[in-house]
């Protein structure tokens, strides 16, 4: 790894020593010795960038790729997945895709063509990235040199893209227009099913043999919605009304907001799917405190876990403001409330 | 009687061979050595003016080498001009940071309106025909005018130059070509003629085309490139006929048909790393529109005008994330307008006004769900301005009452509100021209069309938006020293009150409009003009402005930017115009200064945009031949190269220049 700032040189041997000396209850836990977050940025801003939290002492640095790279992010930073010991990011408004080390140092960049469209989300898979496209295109990059292979045409919009099963599934949102999810055949790179869904379709997770959905709805009649697909028979199985999803250990952490415009107050309400069993659970996943009930108040932007140790990461924003990320651990207590370096974080990686 | 105006107008223009006294001169002495305009426009007195009034005429703008409308305006004090860079980008006027949507602007006597936008983007008027354009805070001191021009928090005054005639020819002929940086071309005609004794006709028309391509300094991180605006040409053309008759029974009529077209390409605000940009738009405007004044009496007087108004515009963006490759919206509006105002001067102090004024607007455009409201606005004032000995007050009252029908979806409440005016100037001594003036206004404006109807984000529900002004100050005009002609001063502080502000507001998903803004406004201007001969014919005119604001956000007392100043409102700001007038060439040096911004809401260093400075001069010469008069002049503007974005990502031209000639008949 190539430091180039002699304070994260610093920073990051902290993250070493800290792993060494401290202690975890769970053996089988894995310690996080670092977390990137990244913020989306307010459109049209170029004000995309990724905090460094040190999830020890709750430092913040505001953004890392812009102290190692003496450059901006760009504009619009809209995903951010960790494959092999590299982190690669999909910055939609400037049209590219970067790939950097954990140290926040850029070793590859790729620029998406007018014609490609701008990219939008990824997955990684066997040394390959997939990352739609507006054109309507899902791309497979070679990770490791960030050379364009192959496109495949998929439905209008295409949004968030998960592997499952040896498939990709890629949402296609239409912006309202589209209504399906593809399943691409990770061989052959080519569709083999169109599964229809509710309509706009944009989140993806994946657990257990499904693929969950979280569709927009018509802004209408038609809520926010919550299905599955299974992957071998393609069956669609509305479950309930959420806007916002993670993963982990088969369990799906769900989010509802809610927005009441003529008080302009917002809820949300938190709650779980068990992925084994296929049981919705309504209880919240957080203890109840006070950051809790503020939380509830609030329109939440991200839901991100800890894999190491399960801790859940709750994101909100105001859109003008830089954003806040709530931290509990695994069994829904409150730990700290950070504020990020930009707007809108939403989404975050774990090293360890 | 019609002789002694025309003297009196000569006087207020020409100065020196006017009959009164030096001691009780006041700012309206300008001394104009070179050219002698005669025109039926009153120039206003900025010093007697209970409002706050800020003024420069055509001529002195052409010498000072403003570019535009927009040029011009923002070197005024109080005012923020949001400019999104070249010649043909938006540009929007807002005084004293109540916003661009409580600034009426006003063109020879009508207001233009955009219920759609509700900003009116003064970039498009060409300075070519303009003899003086004005800004008044709260409302110009004549009470004869329409309803329209009382319901502004402030009024931003277009009038356009009226025909003359030379040496008793009954026709006048101006041709002017303009060129410059950037692919600059911009040929202009006027032509006028007396059809009859008491009615002449002027004919105008211009054609501008630049093709933008301006180089700048981008800043990312810590490296700094040379780029190109790319997709920011402009063709436009601008034609306008007047008729300006003298009835037999002394009352006056005008008409004025005006079109204008352009088409430009926006080239959008910078993105890293993204060059791409293909949004262009197309804007057509017809209007038409006729006006009567008639005085009975010294008494009675009435004054009358009809408005028709056509506007069209259709937005362009191609890029393969639109189902079909493209997106292309589609606006028309009408609008149909009449008003009519009564006058009675019952004794020498007291001058009263009824005002009334109607007017229907509609919308269609090509978007979904697009509800093709029509609005219905009838505005009626009771104005009254008593003038005794030492004290002046004006004071009226604004009854508004909007409706509106939709043809699908919901309809908004009716509105109905009665706003007050008050403004006080006081003149402590008789021999000196020293006035104490305060003012008091309350003004609302209605949502418009977009903020009620626009895809998901209109929301019908909204209330007006308010306005609360208060502002006082003083102003002395006289010759301090003797080797100054005139010299003026006018100061200000002002308090204003925005509340229910319209404000997107924004949920993780959707982003609603709503009322949800509060924002306390303090402020202070100086504007300072002064008049200095030299010798024999040479002369010197010094003027300046500068503004301190303190605009700052008191929404909500738990968010982060509560208190804090509120995007692109800078704290200090000024302007400077030197003129050195001799008789062998004319020059002219001005200079804009605007401090530090921010972008967004919250007050971090990562929002901060830098002020800036912007340097221009020009030169200029006038040659007199036997019955034609040729003008040259040469500017060069932002001398110093001065890289800066007045909004952040939108960057302005460097160092340009431009040449015109200007042949008078």
């Amino acid at each position: 790894m190539k430091f180039r700032s002699l304070f994260l040189a610093v920073l990051c041997t902290l993250f070493l020593g800290v792993s060494l000396t401290s202690c975890s209850d769970d053996d089988d836990d894995e310690v996080t010795t670092g977390v990137f977050i990244l913020n989306q940025g307010k459109s049209g801003n170029n004000n995309a960038g990724i905090s460094v939290y040190n999830p020890e002492t709750h430092a913040v640095t505001a953004d890392v790729y812009m102290a190692q790279n003496d450059k901006g992010l760009g504009d619009t930073g809209l995903d951010m997945i960790q494959y092999g010991n590299y982190v690669y990011v999909t910055v939609y408004g400037s049209s590219r895709l970067v790939k950097l080390d954990k140290a926040g140092v850029e070793v590859a960049s790729l620029t998406f063509s007018a014609e490609d469209g701008q990219p939008r989300y990824m997955a990684a898979e066997d040394g390959k990235l997939y990352v739609t496209l507006y054109s309507g295109k899902v791309v497979r990059i070679n990770a490791a040199d960030l050379k364009i292979e192959k496109y495949v045409q998929v439905g209008k919009n295409p949004e968030q893209i998960v592997e499952e099963d040896d498939k990709l599934f890629v949402a296609n949102s239409g912006w309202g227009k589209d209504n399906t999810v593809s399943v691409i055949d990770i061989r052959t790179f080519e569709v083999v099913k169109t599964v229809e869904v509710v309509v706009n379709p944009n989140y993806l997770q994946e657990a257990e043999g499904y693929v969950y959905v979280i569709s927009y709805g018509n802004l209408g009649n038609v809520p926010y919605t919550l299905s599955r697909i299974n992957t071998r028979t393609y069956a669609v199985e509305e479950i309930t009304t959420a806007t916002l999803m993670a993963e982990h250990d088969d369990v799906i952490y769900l989010a509802n907001s809610v927005t009441d415009w003529s008080t302009h107050t917002s809820t949300t309400t938190f709650f779980t799917y068990d992925a084994r069993r296929g049981v919705l659970n309504n209880t919240s996943f957080l203890q109840d405190s006070p950051e809790a009930r503020e939380l509830a108040t609030k329109s939440v932007c991200m839901i991100e876990i800890d894999p190491n140790n399960g801790d859940i990461y709750i994101g909100i924003s105001d859109y003008n403001n830089n954003g806040d990320v709530y931290r509990f651990t695994r069994t829904g207590e409150f730990v700290k409330e950070i504020t990020t370096g930009s707007l809108n974080p939403n989404n975050m990686v774990f090293f360890n | 009687m019609r002789l002694f105006f025309y003297r009196l107008v000569l006087c207020l223009l020409g100065g020196g061979f006017c009959p009164v006294s030096a001691q009780t001169a006041d700012t309206t002495r300008v001394h104009e050595l070179q050219q002698v305009d005669v025109s039926a426009i009153r120039r206003p007195s900025v010093v007697r003016s209970a409002a706050p009034l800020q003024v420069v005429s055509g001529a002195e703008m052409e010498r000072l080498g403003y570019q535009s409308l927009a040029d011009a305006v923002r070197r005024f004090s109080g005012v923020t001009v949001k400019d999104y860079g070249g010649i043909g980008g938006l540009k929007t006027v807002s005084v004293r940071s109540l916003g661009a949507y409580h600034t009426g602007v006003m063109y020879d006597g009508i207001a233009v309106s955009n219920c759609q936008a509700g900003q009116i983007d003064i970039g498009r008027f060409s300075l070519d025909n303009v003899s003086q354009v004005t800004l008044a805070v709260g409302q110009e001191d004549d009470i004869f005018q329409p309803a329209r021009m009382f319901a502004s928090a402030g009024v931003l005054s277009i009038q356009t130059q009226r025909p003359e005639f030379r040496e008793n020819r009954n026709y006048s002929l101006q041709l002017r070509m303009k060129g410059g940086s950037f692919g600059l071309v911009n040929p202009s005609l006027r032509y006028a003629r007396r059809l009859a004794s008491r009615t002449s006709l002027s004919v105008d028309g211009d054609f501008l085309r630049a093709d933008g391509t301006y180089p700048f300094a981008l800043k990312n991180g810590k490296s700094v490139t040379r780029e190109k605006r790319y997709n920011s040409d402009i063709l436009s053309w601008h034609t306008e006929a007047n008729l300006y008759s003298l009835l037999r029974d002394s009352s006056r009529l005008t008409a004025k048909a005006y079109y204008f077209q352009s088409e430009r390409g926006l080239p959008g605000g910078v993105i890293f790393y993204n060059p791409y940009n293909k949004e262009r738009l197309w804007d057509r405007n017809f209007f038409a529109q006729t006006g009567y004044e008639k005085h009975f009496n010294p008494r009675w007087a009435l004054k009358g005008a009809l408005k028709y108004n056509y506007s069209w515009n259709r937005y362009q963006d191609i890029n393969v994330k639109y189902d079909g490759g493209k997106q292309e919206d589609r606006n028309r509006q009408q609008e149909y307008y009449g008003t009519a105002t009564v006058q009675y001067v019952p004794s020498e102090h007291l001058t009263v006004s009824l005002a009334t004024d109607f007017a229907v607007n509609k919308l269609w455009n090509n978007l979904p769900d697009c509800p093709f409201p029509t609005r219905y606005t009838s505005c009626s004032v009771l104005a009254l301005k008593y003038h005794y000995r030492f004290l002046t007050v004006t004071a009226n009252v604004l009854n508004t009452f909007v409706t509106e029908k939709v043809k699908s979806g919901e309809r908004p409440e009716n509105r109905h509100k009665f706003t007050p005016f008050a403004a006080l100037a006081l003149r402590p001594w008789q021999d000196r021209n020293l006035y104490l003036r305060f003012l008091y206004k309350n003004t609302f404006r209605v949502p418009t069309f977009n903020d009620l109807y626009y895809l998901r984000m209109g929301n019908t529900g909204l209330r007006p938006e308010l306005a609360r002004e208060y502002s006082g100050g003083i102003t002395w005009s006289g010759t301090l020293w003797s080797f100054m002609d005139f010299l003026s001063v006018t100061a200000d502080v002002y308090y204003n009150r925005v509340t229910d502000k319209i404000v997107a507001f924004p949920s993780t998903y959707v982003w609603k409009m709503l009322n949800l803004g509060k924002t306390d406004i303090t402020g202070a201007e100086v504007n300072v003009r002064a008049e200095i001969p030299l010798y024999n014919r040479i002369g010197l005119h010094f003027s300046a402005g500068y503004t301190w604001q303190k605009a700052i956000d008191v929404t909500d007392k738990e968010s982060k930017n509560y208190k804090e100043q509120i995007p692109y409102t800078p704290c200090h700001s000024g302007s400077g115009a030197l003129q050195v007038r001799t008789p062998w060439v004319n020059m002219a040096y001005t200079v804009i200064g605007v401090g530090e911004r921010y972008v967004l809401l919250q007050n971090i260093p990562a929002n901060r945009i830098e002020g800036y400075a912007e340097h221009t001069f020009s030169l200029s010469r006038e040659f007199t031949g036997k019955n034609f008069r040729l003008r040259l002049q040469a500017e060069l503007v932002n001398f110093t190269d001065e890289q800066y974005d007045i909004i952040k990502y939108y960057p302005m031209p460097g160092r340009s220049y431009r040449l015109s000639a200007t042949l008078r008949f």
